[in-house]
């Protein structure tokens, strides 16, 4: 049964991003050992000109769509797309770190070299077409987030925010292996092609194992989204992250985890005993998110608390589009750039609202009572930081209304009215919480400390991605067809 | 059938151990048992021929992750305040019963199911099963064997980096 | 013989939910951690069983990829807890309450 196995053939230019950027990443580590100390800080430009170097080595792979390493990785158009969001997500995570690594201690070298090796999962698992590389591509952006999230090391809060994301991080991996593992008992391989093939086939028995596989494999993926009835980790987590790890914690492990979850769905979608009864489970998941993230970002009075629930809210509009590509085919390619297209209005707009607070936050102090009269200190700071607020809410010309809009016509298209009205009250709730930020920062008067100490200066790096990315907001807002009609 | 005495013992033990681990008090006594009941799994394997997999789960998982683990319980000088039943939350009951009843439900289906397919009768693997294992290994799965290395080199770092110990705050960025 | 398989996966559940109990029950770090290595173990029975009814290796290689995200996961959260230990002498998990929520 077992034929004779055969080394993979492999194009240098299909792997090289994923090779190079793991070089990359320990060359990084190494160079920072040799280095003298107050040479250190020379690693986060290193680590953009990583990324950049990475988008052009992608930009190459992609000109071919190809299968490297035997099928378990996927080259196609989808995962191009994944691969731009997350890089325009690492590359400004990148630039809004410096002043806040200077100012809390944290080592360089590693800082970057873990943020590298992150994103090398995330791209990984954007690409990845097969279990175990998803796996273990979800296992190298975990761990390198659960170490960059304690990265703190004077921080207790940051240890905290580790603990309590690790634990829950590896109870739900323990749900995805074992997930994977009926998977592979209802169809003898873990690469989702052969699954896709072999499901029509199936008999009963194996219908059970693939119901129960794609249970458990979805209980890890809402554990790692932060999806409604498993999202408690998240506030802590963002709360107590350094502030940086939070935006890319909140941007691209997210991105990276719908862009795998699309990847298992898709193998299971033309199944025809996954009809749309079992996907009523994703139906439940994504009003449940939008519901309570909505609902209890209105109480919060810690601005990365907010963001936290207000991303557990997108990532059920962002379950939408999953849903609907996985039970109706017929409106599938429109979900599916409904989808890409809010992953990157979605990273965007949160970065934009990270790197604000980044750059108006002291040590430890992220109050929304801290922005007070910000328009009145820092003009640009609080234009930027209402941008994202009404781009989050869903107010045009921005992308946030854009990828609403998409989301929800695909929706509509698909015969979820329901789920369209559902998530446009919510973004109606959602406003509450968003505009109240804007009103603080506009109508409030700045606190006395606030008026007379000077703040410190934003930095070029972190205005740099600030300013791009309030123009990215607007720009991709106003004329859409400029990101899908990348490729 | 000796066999198949050895395989219920196994299996009874395994479990047994199992709820040991969640069970006893003494974090110790947990990892304990968490080796016996690795150590039982290792025996099943054996039964079903995985001989490397068993060697692998003791040398590895019984052997060199638990010895990690109590070496750190030694480390930290654990008190013994595990206590079980009384620190039920109001809703952690309801959530374990929930689980429990689910698990129930998902076994006896398994169960069941499995029953009718008796007649599917796995045959048996090559008797030399290690260097296909190896090759494949370096082969089909030659990216996961080099996602793995990448694995071990972030959780190394990342030990050694969380773990070190501080010398007086500011100035440990330059050891 | 299959009904060794039956058997397995029954063992194998029952671990994992025991695992699952554990994790919730349960309030000193490392003995959560040791909660989700059994609940891995389970897993890793399972794909066993899977890979020997299909007489194929592949189930078995699959098991060396999951015992080595244990030990990696293990070695990183190992060294977390140390470190929530020195700065609070304790890695009780309802004492870690810095973060509301």
């Amino acid at each position: 049964m077992m034929s004779q196995p055969t080394v993979p053939q492999l194009f240098w230019v299909e792997v090289a991003p994923f090779v190079v950027l793991c070089i990359w990443a320990l060359a990084i580590i190494l160079a920072d050992l040799f280095l003298p100390a107050e040479r250190r800080r020379v690693a986060l430009p290193l680590g953009f000109l990583g990324v950049v170097l990475i988008a052009y080595l992608s930009i190459q792979a992609f000109e071919i769509p190809g299968n490297p390493f035997g099928g378990m990785l996927t080259l196609d158009t989808f995962a191009f797309f994944c691969i731009v969001v997350i890089l325009v997500g690492g590359g400004l995570t990148i630039l809004i770190s410096p002043r806040y690594v200077q100012r809390e201690h944290i080592p360089h070298g590693e800082y970057t070299a873990l943020l590298l090796f992150a994103m090398l999962g995330m791209i990984l698992l954007a690409v990845s077409n097969e279990l175990i590389t998803l796996l273990l591509s979800l296992e190298i952006l975990s761990l390198s987030l659960y170490i960059l999230t304690g990265i703190e090391r004077h921080n207790p809060r940051s240890s905290e925010a580790a603990l309590k994301y690790f634990l829950l991080g590896a109870f739900s991996t323990a749900f995805l292996i074992m997930g994977i593992a009926f998977l592979y008992g209802a169809t003898g391989s873990t690469f989702l092609v052969t699954i896709a093939e072999r499901l029509p086939a199936a008999g009963q028995q194996s219908a059970l194992w693939v119901f129960v596989g794609f249970g458990l494999i979805l209980a890890g993926f809402c554990f790692k989204l932060a999806l409604a009835p498993l999202h408690m980790w998240a506030p802590d987590v963002y709360e107590g992250a350094p502030t940086p790890i939070t935006a890319f914690i909140a941007t691209g492990s997210k991105v990276a985890g719908f862009a795998a979850l699309w990847h298992v769905v898709m193998s299971l979608a033309d199944w025809q005993a996954m009809t749309q009864n079992t996907f009523y489970v994703l139906w439940i998941i994504a009003v449940f998110s939008m519901v309570i993230g909505n609902f209890a970002a209105i109480v919060q009075k810690n601005i990365k608390r907010l963001l936290a629930y207000s991303s557990i809210a997108h990532s059920g509009y962002i379950l939408i589009t999953i849903l609907v590509i996985a039970s109706v085919p017929a409106v599938r390619t429109n979900a599916t750039q409904a989808l890409l297209y809010y992953l990157m209005a979605y990273m965007l707009m949160n970065l934009l609202a990270f790197g604000v607070a980044i750059a108006c936050g002291r040590k430890g102090d992220s109050n929304i009572e801290h922005y007070a009269g910000l328009a009145r200190t820092s003009p640009l700071l609080a234009a930027a930081m209402a941008l994202a607020m009404l781009s989050l809410t869903g107010v045009p010309p921005t992308v946030g209304f854009v990828g609403k809009f998409y989301i929800f016509s695909a929706a509509i298209q698909a015969g979820y009215l329901e789920l369209a009205i559902i998530g446009l009250l919510a973004s109606v709730v959602s406003a509450v919480y968003y505009l109240r930020v804007i009103v603080v920062m506009y109508m409030h008067e700045p606190s006395r400390e606030a008026a007379e100490t000077a703040r410190e200066p934003v930095g070029a790096a972190n205005s740099l991605a600030l300013l791009v990315s309030s123009v990215m907001i607007i720009l991709l807002g106003i004329f859409p067809f400029w990101f899908l009609g990348l490729k | 059938m000796p066999v198949s005495i050895l395989y219920y013992a196994l299996f009874v033990i395994a479990l047994g151990a199992a709820l040991m681990v969640v069970l006893s008090r003494n974090t110790v006594y947990s990892a304990a048992f968490l080796i016996l009941t690795m150590l039982c799994l290792a025996g099943i394997f054996l039964l079903m021929h995985q001989e490397f997999v068993a060697a692998i789960q003791v040398i590895v998982y019984a052997g060199a992750i638990m010895v990690l683990f109590l070496f750190v319980i030694m480390l930290l000088n654990l008190r013994e305040r595990e206590i079980l039943l009384p620190d039920f939350r109001s809703l952690r009951i309801w959530v374990v019963l929930l689980v429990l009843v689910f698990f129930v439900q998902v076994g006896a289906t398994c169960f069941i199911v499995l029953r009718q397919m008796r007649d599917v009768y796995p045959p048996e693997l090559p008797p030399d099963t290690i260097p296909l294992i190896a090759k494949t290994l370096l082969t089909k799965y030659l990216l996961p064997f080099e996602l793995v290395s990448v694995l071990l080199v972030i959780a190394i770092i990342g030990a050694a980096m969380i773990a070190r110990h501080d010398e007086p705050a500011e100035h440990s960025d330059s050891s | 013989m299959t009904s060794y398989m039956i058997n397995n996966l029954v063992l194998s559940l029952a671990i994992f939910s025991i695992g699952i109990i554990g994790f919730l029950v349960k309030r000193n770090a490392i003995a959560i951690l040791m909660a989700i290595e059994l609940m891995l173990n389970a897993a890793n029975l399972a794909f066993v069983t899977f890979a020997y009814s299909f007489a194929s290796v592949d189930g078995t290689i699959l098991v060396l990829f999951v015992i080595t995200v244990a030990t990696a996961e293990a070695a990183v959260g190992l060294a977390i807890f140390i470190r929530i230990y020195r700065s609070r002498g304790t890695i009780d998990v309802d004492k870690m309450t810095t973060l509301h929520g």
